[in-house]
């Protein structure tokens, strides 16, 4: 089975966003700025070598990054 | 006049098209779909024949249920008015209730930005269920969630972290589907690329045809 991915969401808090991972209700961590929470998401994705998805207000997918054997490598 | 065959299931989606609401928009489909209904919003169809009115006046026909939300009645810049569409329309809505007997068993919610702002645009729906969402998408679930709740009184509900949580997996699994899709002909950046632009183009019938078979997978 792959591993859970990671996800920069809107949080709770107006304005605010969190780090969670994919399937779960609870957020990992909260933050003011959605630069820090891409920061902790990357640091974090890193740490468990697997991806991270920055998702925008509307949910929709902003980027995504492969920090450990990528589901979908490049071809070739 | 007989009713449209998913008159029960139809929700009226009453809201502002800017590009701020947009990304309310999305979680609202997606919370209605997730329930069990059908959004029906203006979006839908774009028959340049119809004019804007009638289309509106049809879709308040077909639907029990309706959400109007009223979170652009106040101007936020100078020069900039202040939004009438969504008031106009419950308008609409409400008279056909109120007047109509074969449709008093229509139902609405009411929302808004923060708490109480209704009140100083539009003083007469006080007693109206009306809830505020601090355009904040988890909490626009937690309103509709309650309303399905309370007022079509759904039992077993999933709670609203949830909801939003699979909204996440749902968005995050279309973008997998369309990456896949374009890596058979492009490398993984490309792919990437290609996958974000299809999804934002996307149309709200697209969109719902896509949270209607993930609901269904």
């Amino acid at each position: 089975m792959s591993k859970r991915s990671n996800h920069v969401v809107p949080s709770e808090k107006k304005g605010g966003w969190a780090v969670k991972k994919s399937g779960s209700a609870r957020a990992s961590k909260s933050f003011d700025k959605k630069e820090d929470a891409e920061k902790y998401g990357r640091e974090l994705s890193r740490k468990e070598q697997t991806e991270l998805y920055i998702h925008k207000k509307d949910g929709r997918i902003q980027e995504r990054s492969s920090y450990g054997k990528d589901p979908f490598p490049p071809k070739g | 006049m007989a009713k449209h065959e998913n008159y029960d299931k139809n929700v009226f989606i009453n809201c502002p098209f800017d590009d701020k609401y947009f990304n309310l928009l999305q979680t609202l489909v997606f919370t209605i779909c997730y329930y069990g209904f059908f959004p029906r919003i203006s979006l839908e169809s774009s028959d340049s024949g119809q004019p804007r009115l009638e289309k509106i006046v049809q879709l308040i026909n077909e639907s029990k249920y309706s959400i109007h939300d009223l979170s652009r009645l106040q101007s936020k810049a100078a020069n900039e008015y202040y939004r009438l569409n969504m008031p106009f329309e419950l308008g609409i809505d409400y008279g056909l209730r109120r007047f109509n007997p074969e449709f008093s068993d229509k139902r609405s919610l009411i929302l808004e930005t923060e708490r109480y702002d209704y009140m100083k645009a539009l003083s007469d729906i006080n007693g109206f269920d009306i809830k505020n969402h601090e355009d904040i998408p988890i909490k626009l679930v937690e309103c509709v969630r309650a309303w399905f709740s309370e007022t079509l009184k759904l039992k077993n509900l999933n709670g609203s972290k949830k909801v939003y949580s699979d909204f996440i997996d749902f968005n995050t699994e279309l973008f997998q589907q369309k990456m896949i899709k374009y890596l058979s002909d492009h490398n993984t950046t490309q792919a990437e690329r290609f996958a974000r632009n299809e999804i934002e183009e996307m149309t709200i019938p697209e969109y719902i045809s896509e949270i209607q078979k993930w609901n269904t997978r």
